[in-house]
């Protein structure tokens, strides 16, 4: 029988641009949040997992080491995690993994990130075997290129309008609007965002994620430890991952230019594999949830992601959000936090901000945002050439 | 600049820029073809070419 694990305390720095500060300063300010949150010091931290940045040169390759010493040197180890934008989720899965292993009681999963400004640049730099160098120079691709092509047909097989695109802006930006970690407070109107400049057609710039700084930190513990803390402890029901399956239809970032389809693989099927091994870890299906956060990169995303999650069947997640299903007081409300569309990406954080969100609305914190009675919360994040992890965290 | 994703009868996807069509007169299913064509001149004057797509001539698929 695996060891449940709980999660004992959620810490963040807020989103934004923050000239001067690094990615170790962003980590150490959540980390510091989460210690006063978990009623905890750092040198009651056993174990740490630290997402590792890719914008911040070798040094954020060694992420764990800079934010340990910037911590203090207590001799703890540090892992570091690198699966692009789903790296805080599997960061959290790691550190939940050494609890159930008995390697430690007390495990740190912490990211903090500082993101260059505009699109997002190939890491390979003008290496030309690199494909994620190759769609650059060749095509002009972008990442909201991608996005782009498959909402392109998301349009054609299943209706959806460019005002449902502005729609899910404009739902997100109600939420991220009194959220203080926010980077983007303002409520838009559908207006607004219809008008903005189209990015690349049919996504908008009010519709596509900014690139953010930020930081966020999860402490995870075993029960038995988690009881010396608190008497109502949350419940890590699962943090599962998963990964690209061959054939899969989606245009995936920085994988390749050209690639084989197959009609039995799913979109996005990184997706699926980590959601489906969480519902099962969990014991949890996608109907008992109570309110999820979801990678809305771009408009395009959240409803995508609702499908591959199970959420609903196919074509069907423009009739969610026009009913209101996915607002805060609907059956299921997606991205109470705001979403990436107030917040921006900050690559290694997102998937901890996921869980600090949950956290926050499964106490009952949320204060504006609160999703009245939640009791279980999801979240979803998907890294570039593929890779996804899944968390579920239940009171 | 447009860029598609043009399906081989293989069940591959390749994307690419395409070219020689109007942004308004592109279809999702409409036949395309493989075309080489500039993409920039590097420092010394060189064409420096790559693949893009452009709609199918008539009786030629």
């Amino acid at each position: 029988m695996e060891k449940d694990v709980a999660v004992l305390g959620v810490g963040a720095h807020p989103w934004g641009k923050f000239p001067g500060k690094d990615f170790v300063d962003l980590a150490v300010t959540a980390a510091n949040e989460a210690f006063k949150d978990a009623g905890m010091g750092w040198k009651d931290i056993q174990a740490m997992v630290c997402a590792e940045t890719v914008w911040s040169g070798k040094s954020g390759l060694y992420a764990g080491q800079f934010v340990s010493r910037a911590l203090g040197s207590t001799g703890i180890p540090a892992v570091n995690i690198q699966n692009g934008c789903a790296s805080g989720a599997v960061a959290l899965a790691v550190a939940a993994m050494m609890i159930k292993s008995g390697m430690c009681d007390i495990a740190l999963a912490i990211g903090g990130d500082v993101s260059p400004e505009g699109f997002l640049p190939a890491l390979a730099g003008e290496d030309p075997l690199s494909p994620d160098s190759l769609r650059f120079t060749a095509i002009g691709a972008t990442n909201p290129v991608h996005w782009a092509l498959d909402c392109r047909r998301r349009m054609e097989e299943y209706g959806t309008t460019e005002t449902h695109l502005a729609k899910v802006k404009v739902k997100n930006s109600r939420y991220g609007s009194s959220n203080p970690l926010a980077r983007y407070r303002k409520v838009f109107t559908l207006e607004e965002v219809l008008n903005s400049a189209v990015v690349c057609y049919p996504l908008r710039l009010y519709e596509i994620c900014a690139t953010s700084d930020g930081g966020g930190a999860v402490i995870l513990s075993s029960m038995d430890m988690a009881r010396r803390y608190t008497s109502r402890p949350v419940t890590l029901a699962a943090a599962t991952l998963g990964n690209l399956v061959y054939g899969d239809p989606t245009v995936v970032i920085g994988s390749h230019v050209a690639y084989k389809v197959n009609s039995s693989v799913p979109m996005a099927s990184e997706v699926v594999q980590s959601s489906r091994k969480a519902y099962e870890k969990a014991g949890i299906g996608p109907e008992e949830l109570d309110f999820a956060e979801l990678p809305d990169n771009s408009s395009w995303h959240e409803l995508m992601y609702m499908e591959a999650l199970g959420f609903c069947g196919p074509g069907e997640a423009e009739h969610l959000l026009d009913d209101g299903a996915t607002e805060l007081g609907g059956r299921l409300p997606i991205n109470v936090s705001g979403g990436f569309a107030s917040f921006g990406e900050a690559v290694a954080a997102q998937g901890l901000l996921q869980v600090y969100e949950i956290v926050r609305q499964l106490r009952e914190q949320a204060g504006p945002r609160q999703v009245q009675g939640a009791k279980v919360g999801f979240g979803q994040v998907y890294g570039a050439q593929g890779n996804a992890g899944t968390v579920i965290v239940k009171r | 600049l447009t860029i598609g994703l043009v399906e081989l009868p293989e069940n591959l996807k390749i994307m690419g820029q395409l070219t020689g069509c109007k942004e308004e007169d592109l279809k999702i299913g409409m036949d395309m073809e493989l075309v080489i064509e500039k993409l920039f001149e590097d420092e010394e004057g060189r064409e420096v070419v790559t693949w893009k797509f452009g709609p199918a001539q008539a009786g030629k698929k």
